[in-house]
């Protein structure tokens, strides 16, 4: 074990980074600004577990009707069962993963095209179930959800989430863990099983790795990350409906990482923040900013498939372990 | 069972399923000769029903005749999206995902810059009401199916009797061997994408008059079209006639007696069925694809 471990740059600058983005609120003290940060925060949780599920070989098109679930778990176990949020939001993250147990067993039999037509159609029918299933309020959705209950610890002050601030960190917090989860999941033993099965999968059975109990099990994180990032939005906004989970909301991701990398670590994140801050700047454009969105996908997928991680690394020759040596 | 009900359950379906089987038939031999899952295929049938719109309702040109220079412009424009779009591409499975996103955002923001969020719709050609049985069906869902039928029988006609539906089958079983053998995949290929697209654009143009025009309405045939490929076989025209007509009757049998939101999970149950006993689909080979 290297001495200097904690000394390393990259870790350093990790470190840095996440001391600047807890303080970021201390700058940014536009709501808008703030509602950017805290939608790109919940979307990272989304797309980053995606990216764990897509390096198993599988593009998943049904992580935002996980996240869905989610939403509609959490808000269920506040508003129906009253439950605190801090139940709610684990129940979320529990809902979504056994819908992606039981949805997973059969469609994890088939890859790639297959695999991608599957789950597409199965988000569609989530949508519908939120729609049609009456104590889910129909497509008129459920109002006035609630916010995040404080915390009460002893000797210490209430921690309230009331205001758009302290839902930053929140949502900054449950982003973090989730990310440095699926990081450590997705560079350990798992990660590298899972990437063993999408390069040579009759190989990797051959040495005795059970395919499918990996595929389920990287496919039911991913979809436990997705619920959490569900019940956060859920709360966070306020209201929910069907129309918000929608085909978009489970393409979005797919087209982050693809934008990002497909083939990095660092991808999904650059692809989520970049696209995210993109669209929002672009908004005031009406329907030019989605044709420019288009064109700008047509051109990324004809012309720069390493996506913005080969770009980065090509302007500024960066050779950061993050970004290059995780090639998969 | 009451027997009136059984009939207008049969009926529907019939007439459903030939439209499922028209937009799904184009997507699945894009499939079957480029590997290109195209998002965009519902686009190119909305697409379709604007054109149909325009000249009938804009243009006063009459209904044969808009539908007939619709699908020409689209298959003018095929040739142009597989020069620029689905031949660099052709056989990545995410670039041609994002690929046709990209192009199904393009095409969803050109309809709405054109033509406005309003949604549209086409007058009646044929006016009347036809009694079939107990029941009395308007003559557009009777042409539309019927149109359907002959277009696809068309198809059919091609891929299984002409030495280019030869070609085609060749490539798509096996890709290296038909190459090997001088087919030119490029133009078959080509050939594919023209006729998908054509397809689809016929398929838009007869829902015209029937359903109403949006630069959404593509998304729901997108689905159907999914969930047909899944159980017929990716890339099997048999398959894809199959399924069709037994998710055209699914979706009557449903829409009938459970609402039409449950007839679409009454679809999605026969998909896990059909993976858990044959995941290659009813007529579909076991391919790289199958884990």
């Amino acid at each position: 074990m290297d001495k200097n471990r904690w000394l390393r740059p990259q870790l350093i600058s990790i470190f840095a980074l996440i001391v600047f983005l807890i303080g970021l609120p201390l700058f940014v003290k536009a709501p808008y600004l703030l509602h950017v940060l805290i939608m790109i925060n919940i979307f990272l949780l989304v797309t980053v577990g995606l990216f764990v599920v897509s390096s198993s070989g599988h593009i998943s098109f049904c992580q935002g009707a996980f996240m869905g679930i989610g939403a509609y778990a959490s808000t269920l176990f506040v508003m129906k069962l009253g439950y605190s949020f801090w139940v709610g939001l684990l129940a979320a993250g529990v809902a979504a993963s056994i819908v992606a147990l039981i949805i997973g067993y059969p469609s994890l039999k088939v890859r790639g095209t297959y695999f991608l037509l599957v789950t597409f159609a199965f988000a569609e029918i989530a949508r519908l179930g939120f729609t049609r299933l009456k104590f889910l309020g129909g497509a008129a959705g459920i109002r006035a959800i609630p916010g995040p209950d404080p915390i009460l610890l002893p000797y210490l002050p209430e921690i309230a989430f009331s205001s758009r601030q302290s839902f930053y960190w929140l949502s900054l917090l449950l982003m973090l863990l989730g990310v440095m989860g699926l990081y450590w999941l997705y560079s350990t033993r798992v990660g590298l099983t899972v990437r063993a099965i999408r390069d040579a999968s009759p190989l990797a059975e051959s040495i005795g790795i059970n395919i499918m109990k990996y595929k389920i099990l990287v496919f039911a994180i991913a979809a436990f990350s997705a619920g959490i990032a569900g019940s956060l939005y859920a709360h966070y906004i306020g209201f929910i409906c069907p129309a918000d989970f929608s085909f978009w909301l489970s393409t979005w991701p797919v087209v982050y990482i693809a934008v990002g990398s497909l083939s990095s670590f660092a991808g999904p994140i650059l692809g989520t923040i970049f696209l995210s801050i993109a669209g929002e700047a672009l908004y005031p454009l009406g329907f030019y900013k989605e044709l420019s969105f288009g064109l700008l996908l047509i051109v990324v997928s004809v012309f720069f498939q390493g996506g913005l991680v080969a770009l980065f690394k090509r302007l500024f020759g960066f050779s950061t372990r993050w970004l290059s040596a995780e090639r998969s | 069972m009451d027997f009136a009900l059984l009939e207008r359950v049969i009926v529907t379906g019939l007439m459903l399923g030939t439209l499922y089987v028209l937009v799904t038939v184009g997507y699945t031999i894009i499939f079957g000769i480029m590997h290109v899952i195209n998002f965009a295929h519902g686009h190119i049938l909305m697409l379709g029903a604007y054109g149909v719109y325009y000249f009938v309702e804009q243009q006063g040109v009459s209904f044969p005749l808009a539908l007939f220079i619709t699908v020409v412009i689209l298959s003018i424009f095929a040739i142009f999206c597989e020069r620029i779009l689905f031949r660099p591409v052709s056989g990545q499975m995410l670039p041609t995902v994002i690929a046709t996103i990209g192009l199904l955002m393009v095409l969803e923001s050109l309809a709405y810059l054109l033509f406005g969020t309003t949604d549209r719709s086409v007058t009646s050609i044929l006016p009347y009401a036809l009694p079939i049985g107990n029941m009395r069906l308007s003559a557009d869902r009777i042409m539309a199916s019927a149109v359907a039928l002959a277009l696809v029988a068309g198809l059919n006609f091609v891929v299984y009797r002409t030495k280019l539906g030869r070609a085609m089958r060749a490539i798509e079983q096996d890709r290296d061997s038909a190459l090997l053998q001088g087919v030119s995949i490029k133009y078959v290929s080509l050939f594919a994408i023209v006729t998908s697209f054509a397809l689809a654009a016929a398929a838009g143009g007869l829902m015209a008059t029937f359903t109403t025009i949006n630069p959404v309405m593509g998304l729901t045939p997108v689905i159907k079209a999914f969930i047909i490929i899944v159980i017929g076989g990716l890339g099997s025209v048999p398959g894809c006639i199959v399924a069709g007509f037994i998710l055209g009757f699914v979706d009557s049998f449903g829409g009938t007696f459970l609402g039409a939101a449950y007839s679409n999970m009454v679809g999605f149950a026969l998909i896990i069925l059909i993976l858990l006993i044959r995941p290659q689909g009813l007529f579909g080979r076991v391919m790289e694809w199958h884990g």
